[in-house]
């Protein structure tokens, strides 16, 4: 047989250089600066704290903010963590057993429309008791609000990314004996890589805004303040100073621009290894960070090292999990019998029907009236937040799209733009209102789109950027025009990325509404009938039963829209207008 | 093949009393999948008997349908038989069979390991030290001819290069048996023939690393190039049709008219399904009657353009053909089993003719053949005709979708009964028999006036 020599793809063999020193060196010094900087923070998150002093808000010089804003990244980071542990652990206990599968994703599903806000006031109590007299309690809190941000969709995309194995790469693994431990680390985490890595960094980038809004909270009138960049909007807004909402917004775009350059893009380009498809990645993401790592001699000489130490300790594992002699393959896995699906039904009903009924009695049978009144009044938003921002939005996403240079230019900022957590724009738009007298009736609108509307916009020009060449050429030379261009030609080529899009903004908008329907400037209060003025203000005042009947309404109405109105939106668009 | 003067380095020695119990035994082994609707279970193999024997290529062939791959699976011990048993050296096999390995048709590479690891997974697998598997491994890749490659990733690799990474993966494990499920055909035909060639340049050499081979293959002359026994399979259910021996020395040369004599014979099987096999062939049972509503994969259209192929008097013989039009036989089959279940074209000792149908509509013009093929449709498939009456009965003269395909999911399972739904309709629609919609998902007549539906 012929044999064919290729360039090995291993470790770089670079001569030492001067160069090489300076990088080695560098990153040295930047591990150091990292580990540092995190024993000195993490330090800082156990001070000890007591609920009943009355607490100070935070200096306001511009010199602190950096501090902040490394202690709100630190939780967003410590939140992501566990976010994957417990996306992976899930959803690879979904993908193996069918009972765990109906048991728990319908749950699951249920759970990720639930407004996240308004559960602080349960969570917060419930942290402070776990750690009395310490300031863990409230960073275990706001760490919950951020994990319960983004863990739901990553256990159904690693569920989604086990499910979609090729059959035959578990045929093989079968054959060739994997290892418990081997299945997971060859062939489960890395099918998984790309989507966990995406899904990762978009959840991310919407945690800000949990991140933000959990450092600063009224819960059973008593209000309870973490060091943050969002605790210290919150006592900018208290204090009416504009000038230090700038300098955390500010922060706030460095921040977001610094992990995406340092975190994120690096792990985005390193991920790409784990394409199934050969060779055809539409654009490969490149990282000046993750060219630097791979230089490095020294990161090299550790890598090599920790793999020779850790040997004898994966050889190990591999014998512990070795795969039984009887060992099926888990091609057909048996059918979880359907009374399971009854089950979770009455179980969640045995939950909630008597805490409903409880708070029912307490509250009076009209309350229901006023509570499906404010339902209305910001179903009524959130249509006008999708509408209007798919009305202003489309020509913009087709104009951009359909520039291939245009959109690679705008795309990454347009992600940037829309990881900036709207609660941060909200003082500039609340003295807006205060100054021109608009009601908030309407403004709330504005401030609910601030954090909505990008998901339209992202996703249709995506959509517009990925209609096929031929289908463009075909439209200019066919001089498809004016209203006929968009309803035979962009409206159903759009139709897909524009349900995507709409599905995820009226989530964000549903969540919004809890912090937009009730904005406060120093002693000014803003507020206007809804269901998330309701929420928030059941909260602040902790009335345990407005609060209940406000978050059961509202995720009904989210769990329902998505059941009635965007599954079938998204099989159509699946039907008839794939590519 | 029990008189095979090569003797691998590790097969045990035979007791002198009586011959060792063959390498893998399947007895009346049957599979059976759920109908579409669940009332029923479909076989897919049904009362197989096959015996792997030390020191031999098998090769298994048949038409798709006749669930080669899935007697693969079940050797392997990736599916558990429903009927009958497996014995693996006379013991019954339970769970994964740990003597063999496979080499897929899509190779099933990790993309995110280097060549080498991918060739090593199983030796790790095993717990075995980092040195000896790493040693094993390089071996491997050495006979396969990719020392030099052993950093590289998968997608850096041609396709050939990456199914020898899929042998040399197979190698490391000296499996006692080596299945290979079509391993070249999603390979092009230059590089698939080298593949095969070298292959079979280690089988002859006398130390390659398995004792026995199974290839499941649908390709006659691959068949004949590699094996020493060829196993027919008979279609829905798969079951042995018979064995036919292939003596011919190695290496072989398939332009030897002894290499073409059993190439045109194995066609001649391939194509007439009800024709006994082999010196000692089962008598022909009276069996099952196919299955009234099978429909097979292929438009209308393809049987009109493979009319036109046939010369109108001689016919042709299907090797001359397949060869003429550069088809797998596995993509001509359904194109003539579909003409012949249209009565347009008959096959007969692997040599196709058309009927008198056949020529009436070469000579039609356009709505002539349309026509016609409407007339055969509903004489010839039983679907059509039942479709027909129940259009009939209905009052509004429409019927859903759920109806025909009920109907074909009491004898088929899902996928089958969807596929063949997909057929069904693409048939009625380009021959303007009824008209549907895909997105009320209903058949309705064509008021006779032919006239066809588009859009889907």
């Amino acid at each position: 047989m012929k044999s064919t020599v290729l360039v090995p793809a291993g470790a770089p063999e670079g001569r030492l250089t001067l160069r090489s020193l300076a990088v080695d060196l560098s990153l040295l010094l930047a591990g150091l600066f990292l580990v540092v900087l995190i024993a000195n923070l993490g330090s800082q998150m156990a001070v000890s704290f007591h609920p009943s002093a009355r607490q100070a808000g935070l200096d306001l010089a511009p010199i602190h903010l950096p501090y902040y804003a490394a202690r709100s990244l630190l939780r967003m980071f410590i939140g992501l963590a566990i976010s994957l542990l417990i996306g992976v652990s899930v959803g690879s206990l979904t993908a193996r057993s069918a009972v765990a599968e109906r048991l728990l994703l319908p749950v699951v599903d249920v759970l990720q429309s639930v407004p996240v806000l308004g559960f602080l006031a349960v969570i917060v109590p419930f942290f402070l008791g776990l750690f009395p007299g310490n300031a863990l309690g409230l960073e275990a809190a706001s760490i919950f609000a951020i994990v319960t941000g983004q863990v739901w969709n990553l256990i159904f995309c690693y569920h989604q990314s086990l499910a979609t194995i090729p059959g035959e790469l578990l045929e093989a693994a079968g054959v060739y004996g994997f290892s418990g431990w081997q299945r997971f680390t060859r062939l489960e985490l890395p099918s998984s890589a790309i989507p966990l890595v995406w899904n990762g960094m978009v959840s991310f980038a919407g945690g800000w805004f949990f991140a933000t809004q959990s450092e600063a909270i009224s819960v059973d009138n008593a209000s309870y303040i973490l060091p943050g960049l969002g605790s210290y909007v919150a006592s900018a807004i208290a204090l009416q100073r504009m000038d230090s909402v700038l300098w955390a917004l500010l922060t706030m775009l460095v921040l977001i621009v610094l992990t995406d350059q340092l975190f994120w893009r690096p792990i985005v380009a390193w991920s790409e290894r784990f394409r199934f498809d050969s060779g055809t990645a539409a654009q490969p993401a490149g990282s000046w960070l993750l060219e630097l790592l791979q230089q490095s001699r020294a990161l090299a000489w550790l890598g090599g090292r920790l793999e020779r130490m850790s040997a004898p300790l994966r050889r190990r594992l591999n014998r512990w999990t070795a795969a039984g002699r009887q060992e099926r393959l888990r091609g057909r896995r048996r059918e979880a019998p359907r009374w399971l699906d009854a089950l979770v039904l009455v179980l969640g009903g045995l939950l909630l029907v008597p805490a409903l009924a409880h708070s029912l009695r307490q509250l009076g049978s009209l309350e229901i009236l006023r509570v499906v009144g404010c339902a209305l009044l910001t179903l009524g938003r959130v249509a006008a937040v999708v509408g209007a921002s798919t009305w202003l939005f489309l020509p913009l996403a087709v104009t951009i799209g359909l520039r291939p240079k245009l959109a690679s230019l705008l795309q990454p900022l347009m992600l940037m733009l829309a990881s900036i957590p709207a609660n941060l724009l909200f003082p500039f738009f609340t003295v807006v209102f205060l100054l021109s007298g608009t009601p908030l009736t309407l403004g709330c609108v504005l401030l609910m789109a601030m954090g909505a509307q990008w998901y339209v916009l992202f996703n249709t020009t995506a959509g517009a950027s990925a209609i096929p060449n031929d289908l463009r050429e075909m439209a200019l030379v066919f001089h498809l025009r004016g209203r006929q261009r968009w309803r035979r030609f962009l409206m159903p080529a759009l139709f897909s990325s524009w349900v995507t899009g709409a599905v995820t903004a009226s989530g964000a908008a549903w969540n919004a509404s809890i912090v937009a329907e009730l904005v406060t400037w120093g002693h000014h209060r803003l507020s206007t009938p809804g269901l998330g003025s309701y929420i928030a203000e059941a909260t602040a005042s902790g009335d345990k039963p407005r609060l209940l009947l406000g978050l059961v309404v509202m995720s009904l109405l989210v769990v329902g829209f998505n059941r009635m109105l965007w599954r079938p939106l998204h099989r159509l668009a699946e039907r008839r207008y794939g590519h | 093949m029990a008189t095979d003067t090569r003797a691998p380095s590790h097969s045990p020695a035979p007791p002198a009393d009586r011959p060792p119990p063959p390498l893998l035994r399947l007895q009346q082994v049957a599979k059976l999948f759920s109908s579409a609707d669940g009332h029923s279970q479909v076989a897919v193999l049904d009362e197989l008997d096959l015996e792997i024997h030390s020191g031999e290529v098998v090769a298994l062939l048949g038409r798709s349908g006749s669930g080669k791959s899935t007697v693969l699976r079940l050797m392997a011990g990736l599916l558990g038989a429903s009927e009958g048993q497996i014995e693996r050296e006379g013991q019954p096999l339970r769970g994964l069979n740990r003597d063999v390995a496979i080499v897929f048709q899509s190779f099933a590479l990790l993309p995110w390991l280097t060549v080498l690891q991918n060739t090593a997974v199983g030796l790790e697998a095993r717990g075995l030290p980092e040195r000896e598997v790493r040693q094993r491994a390089m071996r491997a890749l050495a006979m396969v001819g990719l020392e030099g490659s052993a950093e590289a990733y998968p997608r850096e690799l041609s396709g050939g290069m990456r199914q020898r990474v899929g042998f040399a993966r197979a190698f490391v494990m000296e499996p006692a048996l080596l299945l290979m499920d079509e391993p070249f055909s999603a390979l092009d035909v230059l590089t698939a023939e080298n593949l095969r060639r070298d292959i079979d340049e280690l089988w002859a050499r006398g130390n390659f690393p398995a004792r026995s081979i199974v290839i499941v293959t649908h390709s006659i002359e691959e068949a004949v190039l590699l094996s020493d026994r060829v196993v027919l399979l008979s279609a829905n259910p798969g079951r042995v049709r018979g064995i036919v021996p292939n003596p011919l020395p190695r290496p072989r040369d398939d332009t030897h008219p002894d290499f073409r004599a059993l190439v045109n014979e194995l066609y001649g099987y391939m194509t007439d399904p009800d024709r006994p096999v082999g010196p000692a062939a089962p008598p022909p049972e009276a069996g099952p009657a196919p299955l009234s509503l099978a429909l097979p994969p292929a438009s209308l259209g393809r049987i009109c353009d493979l009319l036109e192929l046939v010369p109108e008097q001689d016919g042709i013989s299907l090797a001359e053909l397949a060869d003429e039009l550069v088809l797998e036989l596995d993509e001509l089959l359904p194109i003539i089993d579909a003409g012949e279940l249209l009565a347009l074209m008959e096959v007969d000792d692997a040599h196709l003719r058309l009927t008198a149908e056949g020529q009436t509509l070469l000579a039609a013009d356009e709505d002539g053949r349309q026509e016609l093929l409407r007339r055969q449709l509903l004489a010839h498939v039983p679907l059509a005709g039942e479709l027909q009456r129940a259009l009939e009965a209905s009052d509004r003269g429409e019927v859903d979708r759920d109806v025909v395909l009920d109907r074909l999911g009491e004898e088929y399972t899902r996928i089958e009964a969807e596929a063949m739904f997909d057929t069904f309709v693409s048939w009625v629609r380009s021959c303007g028999l009824f008209r549907y919609s895909r997105e009320q998902e209903r058949f309705r007549s064509t008021g006779g006036d032919g006239e066809k539906e588009g859009g889907g």
